[in-house]
């Protein structure tokens, strides 16, 4: 690769952005989903010790230990990493957080957790590589598998699927954005956002399980993903230091600002969608279920949401970096509890 | 109820001294009704936030997540945000070395859970410890733990005015402190008082001196309801042969 020649904002390589060696299996969705993680982290001059990564168990969740050595990496407990995140975003909001999760470790344990970190609307990146198994396990579907589908160990599934964008959504998410381990471009342009949105975004990204969900008719295998993916838009990210001419595309091109000067561009493909319209992204998922196909793109964005650090009025500061006596409240409030009871 | 503030405050300067989750039991009994009580006293400690590493001492002495460096077995670490190269490590459900890397090494696995029991009983007389009253002449010894507290001062009483004053230690933490030891070897026989019906804290306490199992005598119900000072008189007393 050229760019492990290049040196990022920070002087630094890609190759400085490495994890450990990976130990998934070769092919796998979820190899190219941190290789474009750590692109994205890489290009963009994240310093490494301010980004923190978290997951919970998987052959997904097993990936941040395989990019971004520098950082701080959590594994947590199956379906638990919510928890670890609110808590580590809530005492330094000065941190960015990549979490990877999988369609088990969020769409079937870790639903409670998940629909809650959405309501509190942690900043956060929540990437769930979703490949309609539980891969680690060795191949059981997960509650994220179509109606009909069939795998030689699990057999039949007739139940139906939990969709995580449309959880995402009706959670009330303000990033919700779906994409496939095998389209690096839309990946990287969607990543790029997701980091820069103020709030907690949602991206399910389809990430093929080769070792037991890649059959030809497979819903989450790559032959599925290549023909029936539906781009709804074309998606720039545009950094804030960036001159874009977008003057011969206007009209088609919506431009929609982030909350610290970047921007994306919204390049309407085909029909339109307009990805600020809630209502019109739940069709649109909903609509794609029934003609089985897979919309990927940004899906929904609303840059006015609250956070979590406005729903608790922390201050700017981390609270990690606040001193003892700014951070325990003083003898008096303690007595005027007591006294309130007298 | 004091104790439920203090426990409070306390539990998390011991999960961040020792690294290790802490657990506290109360009882829906004082959560849900009225009691009277002192006025909470405010923390007479700094919060501790363990042994937490700058860049600069990273830089200085290096940094190794789960090696016993201090001879106390308990590990050292870094905030996410500590702007120094080395600083990061990984919290990983599986098998890792003294710097939190990934291994399959045995040998690697032993020392670690090797150092973890050290860890955890280094800890029996860094915990709240627990709280003897002695009584002038006793006859009788008394274990207990939590909200049973009050019924056993009033079953003190009872049993005093039928000449078997006895003395009592109530539990505050797990793992067991070396004066609940102590306390066992004192006496010929101890009466543990519980409010459950399998009588685990006998079974605890047992399992920490097997030597003294047999001096150790539950006595323990379940009926929903707190333990009355009536039934743990009237139990011991049978007991001992009354
Ligand atoms: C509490 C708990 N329950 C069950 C398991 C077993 N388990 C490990 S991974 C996994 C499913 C993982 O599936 P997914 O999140 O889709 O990750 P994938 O391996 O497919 O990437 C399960 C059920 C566990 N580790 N912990
Ligand atoms: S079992 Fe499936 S999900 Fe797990 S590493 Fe292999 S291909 Fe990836
Ligand atoms: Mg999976």
């Amino acid at each position: 690769m050229g760019s492990r020649n290049k040196t990022n904002p920070l002087g630094l390589s890609l190759k400085e952005y490495d994890g450990k060696p990976s130990t998934l299996c070769v092919g796998c969705g979820h190899n190219s989903i941190s290789a474009q993680i750590q692109q994205v982290i890489w290009e963009l001059g994240y310093p490494m010790h301010d980004v923190i990564k978290l997951s919970g168990i998987g052959c997904s969740s097993k990936t941040p230990a395989y990019f971004l050595g520098g950082s701080h990496g959590f594994n947590a407990l199956h379906g638990r990493m919510p928890s670890i995140a609110t808590g580590a975003m809530t005492v330094n909001r000065s941190l960015t957080a990549v979490a990877v999760s999988g369609d088990g470790d969020t769409g079937s344990i870790g639903m409670g957790q998940f629909k809650h970190v959405v309501r509190r609307n942690v900043p956060m990146v929540y990437i769930v590589e979703n490949n309609g198994v539980y891969g680690l396990t060795k191949g059981q579907f997960s509650a994220t598998a179509d109606v009909g589908q069939q795998i030689k160990y699990a057999g039949l599934n007739e139940l139906p699927p939990i969709d995580i964008c449309y959880e995402a959504l009706i959670g009330g998410a303000g990033f919700v954005a779906r994409s496939f381990s095998g389209d690096k471009k839309q990946l990287q342009e969607l990543l790029k956002a997701a980091l820069s949105y103020r709030g907690l975004s949602v991206l399910d990204v389809i990430s093929p399980c080769v070792t037991f969900n890649d059959h030809e008719s497979s819903t989450k295998g790559y032959e599925w993903g290549k023909n029936h993916n539906d781009v709804v838009n074309d998606f720039t990210f545009v950094p804030e230091y960036e001159e874009v001419q977008i003057e011969q595309e206007a009209g088609t091109v919506r431009e929609v600002e982030l909350h610290n000067g970047n921007r994306v561009l919204l390049k309407k493909i085909a029909e339109s969608h307009d990805p600020t319209d809630k209502m019109a992204a739940l069709h649109l998922i909903e609509d794609a279920l029934h003609r089985q196909q897979l919309v990927t793109g940004l899906l929904y964005i609303n840059t006015q949401h609250k956070t979590i650090h406005d729903f608790l009025h922390l201050p700017e500061t981390p609270l990690v970096h606040l001193a003892q006596g700014d951070l325990r409240p003083g003898r008096e409030s303690l007595d005027k509890v007591m006294a309130s009871f007298g | 109820m004091g104790e439920c503030f203090e426990f409070g405050w306390q539990a998390f300067d011991v999960a961040e001294r020792f690294m290790t989750p802490v657990f506290i039991l109360s009882d829906l009994d004082l959560g849900m009704n009225y009691w009277t009580c002192e006025a909470f006293e405010y923390p007479d400690q700094p919060l501790d936030r363990g042994r937490v590493l700058s860049a600069e001492e990273i830089q200085q002495n290096g940094f190794a997540r789960y090696m016993d460096k201090y001879g106390d077995a308990v590990g050292e670490r870094t905030l996410p945000g500590t702007p120094h190269p080395r600083a990061a490590y990984f919290t990983r459900g599986t098998g890792h070395d003294e710097y939190g890397n990934y291994t399959e090494d045995n040998e690697k696995w032993a020392v670690n859970l090797k150092r973890l029991e050290r860890k955890i009983e280094g800890t029996r007389d860094k915990l709240p410890q627990p709280i003897v009253h002695r009584a002038e002449g006793a006859k009788v010894a008394i274990i207990s733990y939590g909200s049973n507290d009050p019924a056993i001062e009033e079953a003190r009483d009872l049993l005093a005015a039928q000449g078997y004053p006895a003395e009592y230690l109530r539990i505050r933490a797990l793992p067991l402190s070396p004066t609940v030891h102590d306390f066992v070897r004192a006496y010929d026989h101890v009466y543990l008082v519980e409010n459950n019906r399998d009588a685990q804290m006998t079974q605890i306490l047992r399992m920490d001196m097997p030597e003294y199992a047999a001096r150790i005598r539950p006595i323990h119900m379940c009926d929903g309801l707190p333990l009355t000072a009536a039934f743990i008189a009237e139990e011991l007393l049978a007991r001992e042969g009354r």
